[in-house]
């Protein structure tokens, strides 16, 4: 289940949004959570962070059991009424959000390290539009 | 999710056994069997067929996740399992690498079998099933937000993707 991920700097993400923007924040359960890259306790603080230091309206935050599956998306019913999404979830998450919000700029706030195999890292190839 | 492919084919896992084996079939419930390899079905089927041509299964058994060492040490002490484990002389592992090499490290005195391997991220729905949307460097494939079907990975890297049997 564990993807390797660490968290973008808080910098790199704030310098991605801008003042008055309409965003959505998900966030993963699971390998983000466990890696202190993601996780509800962690969005609540960027999520507050955004609004104090960027000054962007958070529509929704919404936590995930599971990023990379879309049927939990489903239930979520996410807003589609947003200028940006922020992903605390790894590549395949973003990935996911990316296919079902195709016109809407998803930034990654999560890296994708690997896949690991015992000692190994298996590193994925990086998806265009994330921060690598 | 991890995107697990098969490396082996049953006729050539049944080529790894011998008739004496005491086998014990392993199968890692998460990602695994989102990609139609393992989980309780695939096990039992895999296990069954086994039984059928004569081969001496003396378990099934299904981990919540294989990649957690703690999980696989469990079943060597806990006293419902601890003496089937000390019988068993092989393992068959229905997981990722990482879960495979962690019952491979477990059980280092044993045959243990490596079905299938790890070949990225993949994102899962009930009616497309996995469709690997991040593949591993090694692969040589892009990244493809739409995802390729496992059918589609498993011929461009010359593996097979589904239940074994």
């Amino acid at each position: 289940m564990v993807c390797a991920v660490e968290a973008v700097p808080y910098e790199k993400i704030k310098a991605q949004f801008k003042k008055g923007e309409r965003v959505s924040i998900v966030t993963c359960n699971t390998c983000t959570r466990s890696q202190e890259a993601g996780g509800a306790k962690l969005m609540e603080e960027i999520s507050q962070k955004l609004v104090q230091d960027v000054g962007i309206e958070v529509v929704e935050e919404i936590v995930l059991t599971i990023g990379c599956n879309f049927d939990y998306y489903d239930y979520a019913k996410p807003a589609s009424d947003v200028d940006k999404i922020l992903c605390l979830g790894c590549w395949a998450g973003w990935s996911v959000i990316k296919r079902k919000f195709p016109k809407i700029p998803v930034v990654a706030g999560v890296r994708t390290l690997g896949v690991p195999a015992m000692n190994e890292m298996l590193k994925v190839v990086t998806p265009e539009g994330v921060e690598s | 999710m991890i995107v697990v492919l098969r490396n082996l084919d049953y006729a050539q896992i049944k080529e790894k056994l011998d008739k004496d084996d005491k086998i014990v079939v392993w199968s890692c419930n998460d990602c695994t069997k989102y990609c139609d390899l393992g989980g309780r079905k695939n096990l039992k089927a895999l296990a069954e067929a086994l039984e059928k041509d004569g081969f001496n299964v003396i378990r099934q058994e299904l981990v919540g996740v294989s990649c957690q060492p703690p999980l696989i040490r469990e079943r060597t002490k806990h006293k419902a399992t601890k003496e089937i484990y000390k019988d068993a002389t092989a393992v068959i592992v229905l997981a990722c690498t990482d879960g495979f090499l962690k019952v491979q490290r477990v059980f280092r005195k044993k045959k243990v079998i490596q079905v299938g391997s790890s070949v990225g991220l993949g994102a899962y729905s009930k009616k497309g099933g996995m469709r690997l949307v991040v593949p591993l460097e090694e692969t040589g494939l892009a990244p493809l937000v739409e995802g390729y079907t496992l059918e589609e990975v498993a011929s461009k890297l010359k593996m097979k993707s589904g239940p074994v049997v």
